[in-house]
């Protein structure tokens, strides 16, 4: 029998990992590809972590790339967090809709995601047939992550890895 | 089971329901699992804006000084919740078909 607690902890340090990573790409020479890589790992890692803390079927809860985006759609209702940023539920829930674009665009980058398309891992072409690179591709996205919402996303997403285990463990 | 305990459960969920009825205009209802366990809460939102993903990913709340249970929340589709009626999804382990209520809007309302 899988000890679930585990697999969460393994997951939530692997996840801390990869956020440190990310914050070092921030700085040259990192490509951007490696910096958006970094930062997709860290929220599917921190989304499978999240999910071994229900009782969803754990070959499912490990296997899922789309568990982050899910996770802001039910987040506000959290009153840990609400005390831990003093915000009340309707400002978090203002907060998580204008997160869930950008999220999914992070989400979208995993090339099991990204339909043949950009992502930060493997090149990829055009249906004209061009051949893109990950590290010399303009990402759309690190506009995004540089717009306010971008950045409280990206604090929200230290937020949960810094206090996971106040937040979400028993 | 005391029906203090029981009241007091139904008390929060009641509250619960009708905040996120408050807070999502598109969530079309909760449905309610297990609802005779006085431990913990097991609530599945059908929101016909939520991301389908061909199954039930809950996500795990502790307690809090406003829901003092362990919350365990997940959101689907109706076109996968009526595929979690058939049987073609599973759900997390315990959340039982043959022990659910759905609360509406309505009722949330009253």
């Amino acid at each position: 029998m899988k000890n679930r607690r585990n697999w969460q902890i393994a997951f939530l340090k692997q996840a801390r990992n990869d956020w440190a990573a990310y914050q070092r790409t921030l700085h040259s020479p990192w490509s951007v590809s490696d910096r958006l890589h970094y930062l997709q790992m860290t929220t599917e890692k921190l989304g499978k972590a999240l999910l071994l803390g229900s009782k969803m079927d754990f070959e499912l809860a490990t296997s899922r790339h789309t568990a982050f985006v899910k996770f802001l759609r039910v987040a506000n209702h959290n009153y840990n967090l609400h005390s831990k940023l003093g915000l009340t539920r309707a400002q978090l829930q203002l907060y998580f809709s204008r997160f869930l674009p950008i999220a999914r665009e992070i989400e979208v980058l995993a090339p099991a995601l990204s339909q043949g398309g950009p992502n930060p891992e493997y090149p990829w072409a055009d249906k004209s047939g061009q051949v893109y690179v990950p590290a010399d591709y303009e990402f759309p996205l690190v506009e995004l992550l540089q717009s306010p919402w971008g950045l409280h996303l990206i604090k929200f997403i230290g937020i949960f890895l810094v206090d996971f285990e106040k937040l979400f463990l028993r | 089971m005391s029906q203090n305990h029981r009241n007091n459960i139904e008390g929060v969920v009641e509250k619960i329901a009708r905040e996120h009825f408050e807070l999502d205009e598109s969530l079309e209802k909760i449905i309610w699992f297990n609802p005779d366990d006085t431990e913990e809460i097991n609530l599945l939102e059908i929101n016909p804006i939520t991301p389908a993903t061909g199954d039930v990913m809950s996500f795990y709340f502790p307690p809090s000084s406003k829901v003092p249970y362990d919350l365990h929340l997940a959101e689907v589709t109706p076109e996968e919740w009526q595929k979690v009626l058939q049987n073609e999804i599973p759900l997390p382990e315990g959340w039982d078909l043959k022990s659910y209520q759905v609360l509406s809007r309505e009722m949330a309302a009253a």
